[in-house]
């Protein structure tokens, strides 16, 4: 593994919620091309950590964040950084299905109409279909694309809301616990297009699931209250990890 | 026999109820006491506590006598009303319209007659001697606040003597009835007070059915508000045609009578002025509401908030005085004529003007729509916000693209409901619209409205006999019917909105 | 693709950022402008309205001649009734002649045009002393005399030299007179317990007109209000949030509660003008009739506001008084509504605000005018001889034609306000002490 493919690094990141410290002197290195696997008991500052990563975090009045997270070497907490540019590059797909109240169509271009990203009416078609496509919902909903999103089921609404996330062309796509909400039939067509994604993202994924993590993830970090605790191989933190906290984690004992 | 309306200087109903109240009393305590002497004194013996057995017979007593009491004194002008009927001459009665003028004329000249006796102006030998010329009663009356628009003729005399003696003697039968009533409920209460009898579930089923009058209370206000204006205006449509009422275009009561009575110019100067008021009033308020629930800290938003809610708190008679005193002049300063305009562009001669009462209705309106609007705002889930916030969006363009789109059926909702306060508001158009009457696209100039029509007709001097009167209460139904409109559909469309996010 | 460096901003990022800033700028100014609105209207009820607290008055001594007053000497009083207001005329000319000599004062005016600067009401002021001081005929008695509302306009900075060129009220020698009187000390600005505790006045007196008794007015009414809304509305919320079974007739009910909070004002006066005083002959203008019409016009915010209340009790509660053999009934007037009290009473006394500042409905029962010049003096009088209420007044008041009565209206919103800030601040406080969370 050489430093070129790091795509994210983070060094002593600290995130504070008032007075409540949450996350505590994080260092990490994401892969590009890889997905990461973020595991850890409820409250342990997993999605904290994720929501950093895209700045999530600023439209909290009360979050403030010290430390350094680069991507490609560049610092997004920099002044300079436009939070709006970097969400562009670093998209996001939530826990709950949350298509917007607008047609499919409306939703997928959303992303690409704010962004400018398509000149004519036939571009945004085509990126539009690309991302249903590459959502692997494009068969189901080519007929109906003048529907509300709010119509589609469940799992179609998560799918919907992970084309629209890759329709803005980002490089890095963050995913927190987005399974929760769906059955184990919509949860395998979406861990099947998690892994079809490592093809062009760094995607990052945070489960309560050790299971899924197992099955979608290279590389797993387990936090444990506001530490990363381990960061590896994910076979390895499955099967030998080093930390007796992991252990205690991945055998049930707590959590 | 028959009983005065008052007695000893107090309204009989008022005696009848504390005698009820003293018959209700003696039966609470009666009843409590028989009961928990049957158990042998120990309240333990009986099926409910002593003063259960106590309130099932007061409630026995009290309730069926007021009831009747109540139900007696709503009846009583009616059937009255009907009794007398005959001794108006047939050929007095032409049609319906005329028939009902008259029996209003009657009984407001017995009500006449009732105050002048009580006040000692006349006493029953004057007025039978006026019996077939009362030309002088008029005279006499209106002394006394009541008013007519022509003499009084003898037959009408006759008729509100004769309702005056047949109200006494209802009034008379009533008395009987209803302390008859409340002594045999006192009396059945006080028997079945007995250890087995389960008291306290009769009083809590009387207490229940007391609950749901009062929860009634409110549809019968809804009955009371559309009858009264519904039989108003039926007799007005009798003596003014309906098609000048809701097409004809020209607005000029004229109290000798043959009066054009139309509602179109009134609507238009209504709708003109709520317009204005919500061409201020949205934006502004959607702005304030969309800055304090997005953008705002909680700092700013627990100064704001309260003090925008001020305004809410501040009565229409002020921001009247506002209109007429402040606002008014401070525009004819800036459009006005000769040396006060500031433009000198002469577009505005007097302080009252749609642009007046517009402006400051909308500034009253702001806070409604904010709070209405910030309520819809904050219902949008924030999982929608995130998600547009994650794919890059900026602050705004999540508002514009996704949080209003959202709650647009909300917002709309709440534009509604402003729209009908604008439409039934009325200190600010009485003192600051005007009372010209006129379909005209000039906002400086004066307009009036229906609620300021409603005010003038029915001020002063009154007859209810004359379409210039009447005709308030179709201006009020076509306003009550119009705020109604606006509010059913308003309030749905605010409902299904909460319930799509809960 | 773009793969635009994060560090640099490109031209559309700019674009969106400067439009971002825009709508956020659209929203701040639409909070100073609602603030700004609110500021000018405080400003200006203050700055206009503070006038009213302050009247200008004449200390005169008056030698009340036995010759005018009671030229038989016996002291009858049937006999000095006799003489009337004009008979008091000249004395108040001879008082202020006077004076004139005896301050030094030089002035060209006859005395009766010195007189002239009283108000109309002063003449009835000197009757009603001497009526009811018989034995003080003969002596020199000192006065305070409420001037006409020129002088008091003139002092107050609303009437100007230059204002009256056209004004037959008063003339430039008057307020030369004036100007002297005030450096002699005789004439000065004081505070106005008249104007809190009096009554209305004629056109003529706008000096001697106060708010005092339509406030009885407007009392008598909440009392009513209280009296009716608070039971009927505590009870029908107690129906519909504890009892009402879920069926067509309750949402009839509810639909119904929520479009009456929402019907114009001004039906309730329709309502109340076609029932009460039509058909029911209650008397006209009368407080009794006001408080009803306010009543069924309050009660559907008393309704929704208890209930909301009551709902927020939780249902633990309820199940611990039933799980103890209470009966349903037993549950919610134990438990529930003590619990309630303090929310219902918030909703109740910001009903009653509400309501103590509604005008429309008042104008077609007729409390409209100048009606009562006498404060009532029983619970009976109060309900029901005519009266006025204080937002009617200050109606009443914007309606005349003299700017004197503009201040007196201003003054009258002043303390309206005061009462409506009083309510609203014993709401906030009753809400803050109680408020419990769950």
């Amino acid at each position: 593994m050489t430093t070129d493919t790091i795509k994210i690094a983070a060094r002593d990141v600290q995130v504070y919620y008032g007075d409540n410290h949450a996350i505590k002197d994080v260092n990490v290195d994401i892969e590009d091309k890889t997905v990461t696997a973020f595991i850890g008991p409820s409250g342990c500052g997993k999605s904290t950590f994720l929501r950093c990563i895209n700045r999530m975090n600023d439209t909290i009045d009360v979050c403030r964040v010290t430390g350094d997270i680069r991507i490609d070497d560049v610092d997004i907490y920099d002044r300079a950084i436009d939070p709006v540019q970097l969400r562009a590059k670093v998209g996001m797909v939530f826990q709950k299905p949350n298509p917007f109240p607008k047609s499919i169509y409306d939703n997928v271009a959303y992303g690409p109409r704010i962004h400018g990203l398509a000149r004519k009416k036939s571009d945004l078609d085509d990126i539009v279909e690309r991302a249903l496509r590459r959502g692997a919902i494009w068969d189901e909903v080519k007929d109906r694309l003048d529907a509300p999103g709010t119509g589609l089921s469940g799992g179609q609404q998560q799918r919907l809301c992970i084309a629209r996330a890759v329709a803005t062309e980002p490089e890095v796509l963050l995913m927190d616990e987005p399974c929760s909400a769906l059955d184990p039939i919509a949860t395998a067509q979406v861990e099947e297009l998690i892994d079809e994604l490592r093809q062009n993202y760094s995607v990052v994924i945070v489960t309560h699931s050790m299971q899924q993590a197992a099955r979608v993830s290279q590389k797993t970090a387990f936090f444990h209250l506001g530490h990363l605790v381990e960061f590896g191989e994910t076979d390895k933190i499955f099967t030998s990890p080093e930390d007796p906290r992991t252990e205690s984690y991945i055998t049930g004992r707590i959590g | 026999m028959t009983v005065t309306s008052h007695l000893f200087g107090l309204p009989l109903a008022l005696i009848l109820l504390i005698a009820v109240g003293v018959i209700a009393a003696t039966g609470y305590g009666v009843a409590r006491n028989r009961a928990l002497s049957r158990a042998g004194g120990d309240a333990r013996g009986l099926h409910s506590l002593p003063r259960y057995y106590g309130s099932a017979a007061a409630m026995f007593a009290a309730v069926p006598a007021l009831g009747f009491m109540v139900i007696w004194l709503l009846s009583q002008p009616m059937v009255v009303q009907n009794a007398v009927l005959p001794l108006i001459p047939s050929a007095e009665i032409t049609d319906a319209g005329i028939q009902n003028l008259i029996v209003s004329d009657v009984s407001r000249v017995a009500g006449g007659l009732d105050v002048a006796m009580a006040q000692g102006v006349l006493d029953n030998a004057a007025i039978t001697a006026m019996a077939d010329d009362p030309k002088d009663l008029r005279d006499t009356l209106g002394a006394l606040g009541v008013a007519f628009g022509a003499d009084v003729k003898p037959y009408v005399l006759k008729a509100a003597q004769a309702s005056r003696t047949l109200a006494g003697q209802g009034r008379f039968w009533m008395l009987i009835v209803v302390l008859t009533l409340a002594l045999i409920g006192a009396g059945i209460g006080i028997r079945l007070a007995d250890p087995a009898y389960r008291a306290r579930n009769v009083v809590e089923r009387g207490v229940l059915v007391l609950l749901i009058g009062a929860a009634s209370l409110a549809v019968l206000t809804t009955f009371g508000i559309v009858l009264s204006m519904l039989f108003e205006s039926i007799n007005f449509f009798r003596l003014h045609d309906w098609k000048d009422f809701f097409l004809g275009t020209t607005w000029a009561p004229n109290f000798r009578g043959d009066s054009d009575l139309s509602i179109l110019p009134l609507l238009w100067g209504t709708m003109y002025i709520s317009l204005v008021a919500l061409l201020v009033a949205v934006p502004i308020g959607l702005y304030a509401a969309i800055y304090l629930s997005e953008y705002a800290g909680p700092k700013v938003r627990a100064i704001a908030k309260p003090l925008l809610e001020i305004l809410a708190g501040i009565p229409t008679i002020v921001y009247g005085l506002f209109a007429l005193l402040t606002v008014g002049p401070f525009l004819v300063n800036i459009f006005g004529r000769g040396e006060a305009g500031v433009l000198g562009v002469e577009w505005m001669s007097g302080a009252t003007a749609v642009l007046t009462a517009g402006l400051v209705m909308g500034i009253m309106l702001i806070p409604f729509v904010s709070s209405l609007s910030d309520d819809i705002i904050n219902a949008v889930p924030q999982s929608l916000r995130d998600g547009s916030f994650g794919l890059g969006a900026t602050h705004s363009e999540t508002v514009r693209q996704v949080v209003l789109p959202a709650a647009l059926p909300g917002i709309v909702g709440a534009i509604l409901l402003a729209a009908s306060r604008a439409i039934g508001e009325t200190m600010i158009v009485v003192l600051g619209a005007g009372a010209i009457a006129r379909i005209s696209g000039n906002p400086f100039e004066a307009m009036t409205t229906i609620t300021t029509r409603i005010v003038s007709q029915l001020t002063g001097d009154t007859d209810f006999a004359s379409p210039e009167t009447l005709v308030a209460f179709a201006l009020g139904l076509t306003l009550f019917v119009l705020t109604l409109g606006l509010n059913v559909v308003a309030l749905y469309i605010v409902r299904t909105y909460r319930e799509q996010y809960e | 693709m773009k793969q635009s460096s994060l560090l640099v901003q490109d031209a559309r990022t700019l674009k969106r950022n400067r439009a971002e800033a825009r709508f956020r700028a659209y929203g701040i100014a639409a909070i100073v402008i609602s603030l700004l609105m609110l500021t000018v209207l405080l400003v200006t009820i203050i700055g206009r309205g503070t006038g009213a607290f302050q009247q200008t008055y004449v200390t005169l001594p008056v030698e009340l001649l036995e010759n005018k007053l009671d030229k038989k000497g016996n002291r009858d009083l049937a006999d000095i009734k006799k003489v009337s207001t004009f008979g008091y005329a000249p004395l108040m000319a001879d008082a202020f002649e006077a004076k004139v000599v005896q301050a030094g004062i030089e002035t060209s005016l006859s005395p009766k045009k010195m007189a002239a600067i009283l108000s109309k009401d002063a003449a009835a002021q000197l009757r009603s002393f001497v009526v009811a001081n018989v034995d003080k005929i003969g002596e020199t008695v000192e006065f305070e005399f409420l001037t006409n509302s020129r002088v008091d306009g003139y002092l107050k900075g609303r009437v100007s030299r230059d204002s009256i060129a056209n004004d037959k009220n008063i003339t430039p020698e008057q307020l030369d007179l004036v100007d002297q009187l005030i450096s002699d000390g005789a004439l000065e600005k004081r505070f106005n317990f008249a104007f809190v505790t009096g009554a209305d006045a004629s056109d003529a007196r706008p000096e001697a007109a106060g708010i005092g008794v339509s406030m009885i007015g407007s009392f008598f009414m909440m009392l009513v209000v209280l009296a009716l809304a608070l039971p009927i509305g505590v009870a029908a919320s107690i129906y519909l949030e504890e009892f009402a079974p879920k069926n067509w007739i309750t949402d009839i009910i509810e639909v119904n509660i929520s479009n009456l909070a929402a019907v114009p004002s001004i039906v309730f006066g329709i309502l109340g003008l076609a029932v009460f005083i039509n058909y029911m002959h209650l008397p006209n203008s009368a407080p009794l009739v006001g408080g009803l019409v306010l009543t069924l016009m309050t009660l559907p915010t008393i309704i929704i506001s208890t209930r909301a209340s009551l709902k927020s009790v939780p249902p633990s509660i309820r199940d611990a008084a039933l799980g103890v053999g209470a009966s349903k009934m037993q549950s919610v007037f134990h438990h529930v509504l003590p619990l309630a009290a303090p929310g219902i009473l918030t909703g109740t006394i910001i009903g009653l605000a509400q309501a103590l500042g509604e005008t429309a409905p008042l104008l077609l029962i007729g409390m409209v005018g100048f009606i009562a010049s006498n404060p009532p003096e029983t619970l009976a009088e109060g309900l029901m001889s005519p009266n006025s209420a204080m937002p009617a007044q200050i109606y009443e008041w914007a309606k005349r034609a003299d700017p004197a009565f503009y201040e007196r209206a201003w003054g009258g919103i002043i303390i309206l306000l005061l009462f409506l800030i009083t309510m609203n601040a014993i709401a906030v406080l009753l809400r803050r002490r109680f408020e419990r969370r769950w």
